[in-house]
């Protein structure tokens, strides 16, 4: 080192910590005997602690709306079967939709719009008050805020779950008795809706939501499969998907 | 829960990266995707930690490979910019002047000063992860913030003694 006036490598290399004992001691009796190196090295730290702040803290994630933006299909085995469950599930009940009566889709979806138009209203003991027993992402951030059951068209009870994500974004997760429902592909040709089912033996499951990215309801949906599927709870894996879904709803 | 507690900086250096939230969010997701499914995932922490920002930036550069409409002009401000000019005065930075100033930059001066400053990588790692020697590291992150030094006292250069620019004093 140019004894007494470091350069400006060494004051970066001393502000990251990086200088042997010996050169950071050098570089402490210049800012000690220097005003100037004493500023560049406060200037230095200050411009290194902003820029950890600014990107590592109150991030506030913006989406764009999912058709103007989107540019990759999700690239995971779970994601890329719950696309699998979608696709199967419309294939499987296809041939049911030959009446005038509205899908049951249809229905879902319509439910789902109706709730996300209300104030959401939260109900601390609705937990306790189910006679189900509901996925909880409550650790991932959702929170089940609705309970609801209707009729079908067919007449077939349906049970509406309503989660509200941190951000506002609601999901719905509708049950039905095993065998049930019209799958008609072009309610879900509005790509802002975004629409998942699938079955177990005693129920078929419909997961529905608007504006999220596709990728994160593709997550959101594998869990509640797999909930809806072994009853179990989440593994720390599907936690930390689930932690890292959280946007705001583009709608 | 390992991914966690990294989830933050590595939201930060791939928006430092890519310099669009919604991109970035995506590639922190995949990013999860890819920890979640790896067959083979590091044992110590600090190479884990390594890994997962590795994933990060590799899924960048894919982005860029398939993109090439986004991909970055390698300008031709990397080179020594010397002692970098300082409002002497001023000392508290601007969280959002050092956002702007740090996307003016180009790729490889963001990407060096997000390993270093956002994700917090010694230069060793940062030397791995790069591929790069150690001593490429540092005078590289020397060269960044000086780039971004001058960005940032674009409104308020204080034109350093002569002594000092020419090392005399």
């Amino acid at each position: 080192m140019n004894r007494g006036k470091p350069g400006w490598e060494e004051l970066n290399g001393y502000v990251d910590g990086e200088l042997a004992p010996a050169a950071a001691a050098e570089v402490a009796h210049a800012a000690a005997r220097d005003e100037v190196v004493a500023l560049r090295i406060a200037k230095l730290h200050a411009i290194k602690g902003a820029l950890n702040d600014a990107y590592t803290q109150n991030q506030v994630i913006i989406a764009i709306p999912p058709q103007a933006r989107y540019r990759h299909w999700p690239l995971s085995l779970a994601v890329g079967f719950v696309l699998t469950i979608a696709i199967f599930a419309a294939g499987l009940v296809l041939h049911k939709s030959a009446d005038d009566r509205p899908s049951l889709v249809a229905e879902v979806l319509a439910k789902h719009e109706a709730w996300r138009q209300q104030a959401v209203i939260t109900s601390e003991n609705i937990n306790t008050s189910m006679p189900l027993q509901l996925p909880d992402f409550t650790a991932a951030g959702f929170s089940a805020v609705l309970f609801d059951r209707f009729p079908s068209a067919e007449g077939i009870s349906i049970t509406q779950i309503g989660y509200v994500g941190r951000h506002g974004c609601r999901l719905s997760l509708f049950i039905a008795p095993a065998g049930a429902g019209h799958v008609q592909p072009e309610l879900v040709s509005d790509d802002k809706i975004l629409f998942a089912a699938w079955s177990t033996p005693s129920n078929t499951y419909f997961a529905v939501a608007k504006g999220l990215n596709r990728t994160r309801f593709a997550v959101i949906t594998d869990a509640l499969r797999d909930a809806t599927t072994y009853t179990a709870p989440l593994d720390n894996s599907m936690r930390i998907a689930l932690a890292n879904a959280h946007q705001p709803c583009t709608t | 829960m390992r991914f966690t507690s990294y989830q933050k900086r590595l939201f930060g250096y791939a928006l430092a990266l890519c310099r669009d939230r919604e991109l970035a969010s995506e590639i922190v997701q995949d990013c999860v995707v890819r920890a979640m499914t790896a067959s083979r995932v590091p044992c110590d922490e600090p190479a884990y930690r390594a890994w997962l920002f590795t994933i990060v930036r590799n899924l960048w550069r894919d982005h860029l490979r398939k993109k090439p409409r986004h991909a970055e002009i390698e300008t031709s401000d990397t080179g020594d910019f010397g002692m970098a000019p300082f409002a002497h005065e001023e000392t508290v930075i601007n969280v959002i002047a050092v956002r702007q100033a740090l996307e003016q930059l180009p790729i490889q001066h963001r990407d060096i000063l997000a390993l270093v400053d956002i994700a917090g990588f010694g230069y060793a790692e940062a030397a791995v992860i790069l591929g790069i020697p150690e001593g490429t590291v540092m005078s590289r992150i020397s060269r960044a913030r000086s780039a971004l030094a001058v960005r940032l006292c674009d409104a308020a250069v204080v034109q350093l003694p002569t002594a000092y620019r020419q090392g005399t004093k």
